[in-house]
């Protein structure tokens, strides 16, 4: 009975006629089934990917990539003796303007052509986190140690660097840190010191 | 699923299967969350530090400084002026108009071979001078071993 109504009930569609479905170029075009649909995952292989990738990427993880604002305004110079670069404010020295923990504070055409030697806006600035520092750690014991991370543009003049460290040193902070991009002949170790504190 | 079978040890009518699957699906869902937050959090810069202090300013050490050269570096247009005590020695610009760091690291090596209590070296810049001069500079010297480098202000 079933076998029967193989044969009587059919598929809607286009079927060829018994001379073209016995074609040899014509008769694959109406075969049923002539393909399996069911395609296997090569899994052992996307995993191995997947287990390399992230062994790169554990590798190149750090925690401390937000101490900076990286930005286009700012190219920082390379060197290859460098220590790692720990929390302390930062100073940005674009060649435009200054800014400390990204609140601009000065713009270099306006001290340029002031003559004193400290800009007035960033030494209140740096002051001002010094007392919030020394408020914040009182009950630690910890002292406050004056250090400054300065990320400056490569081509800045040192006339406007040196007025940014005087201001820096009128504020009491006299440990400066310059930051720096790891260069050629850097250290390979991620945890990157090559000098002596 | 994957599965992993034991041969020879089903199909005998034993107590138990020992067919496992292993459920990779979420071992596959797990890698590629960590993928994900590992690209998002990836810092493809590595940023460093060169320690420098500014001369006039109060020293770190307790220990009482031991007698050592007063060593001078001054950055100019012309090129590098080492001052070692009494002796001063002129570095000019290579040809392309940038400073010479391997002469200069020669230099100070030279120096610290003959003092190698000697750690401290201050730097000195011209106006004019790029930062990025600067920094190359105080990282000669740290390269030369003197890891005390003050930057002055005033020329």
């Amino acid at each position: 009975m079933s076998r029967h109504l193989e044969n009587v009930i059919v598929k809607p569609g286009k079927r060829p006629g018994k001379r073209l479905s016995k074609s040899k170029v014509f008769g694959s075009k109406f075969a049923k089934g002539g393909h399996a649909t069911n395609v296997e995952l090569n899994l052992t292989s996307m995993i191995d990917v997947f287990v390399l990738l992230v062994i790169f990427l554990i590798q190149q993880f750090s925690a401390d990539g937000d101490l900076l604002f990286m930005t286009d305004k700012i190219k920082m110079p390379e060197a290859a003796n460098y220590e790692q670069l720990e929390r302390a404010p930062v100073i940005q020295v674009s060649a435009d303007e200054i800014s400390i923990e990204g609140a601009r504070v000065a713009t270099v055409a306006d001290i340029e052509g002031e003559e004193y030697w400290n800009i007035p806006a960033l030494e209140e600035k740096l002051r001002d986190q010094k007392k919030a520092y020394e408020m914040v750690r009182s009950g630690d014991g910890e002292g406050f140690k004056g250090d400054i991370n300065i990320q400056a543009d490569k081509a800045v003049p040192f006339k406007i660097v040196k007025r940014v460290m005087y201001s820096a040193n009128q504020a009491g902070y006299f440990n400066i840190n310059f930051a720096v991009l790891a260069g050629a002949g850097a250290p390979s170790d991620s945890e990157g010191s090559k000098t002596e504190g | 699923m994957a599965g992993v079978s034991v041969p020879g040890s089903g199909g005998n009518g034993g107590k138990k299967a020992v067919d496992l699957n292993i459920p990779l699906v979420p071992f596959i869902d797990m890698l590629a969350m960590m993928i994900t937050f590992l690209m998002m959090t990836a810092v493809w810069t590595q940023i460093g530090k060169l320690q420098v202090s500014q001369a006039g300013g109060p020293s770190d050490s307790t220990e009482p400084p031991k007698p050592t050269l007063q060593l001078n570096l001054t950055l100019t247009e012309q090129g590098y002026k080492l001052t070692a005590g009494a002796d001063s020695v002129d570095i000019a610009k290579k040809a392309d108009g940038t400073f010479d760091g391997a002469k200069l690291v020669e230099k100070l090596k030279a120096i610290k071979k003959d003092n190698p209590d000697q750690r401290a070296i201050t730097v000195m810049a011209e106006d004019s001078i790029q930062y990025e001069s600067l920094v190359l500079t105080v990282d000669k010297c740290l390269e030369a071993d003197l890891p005390d480098v003050s930057v002055s202000a005033a020329m």
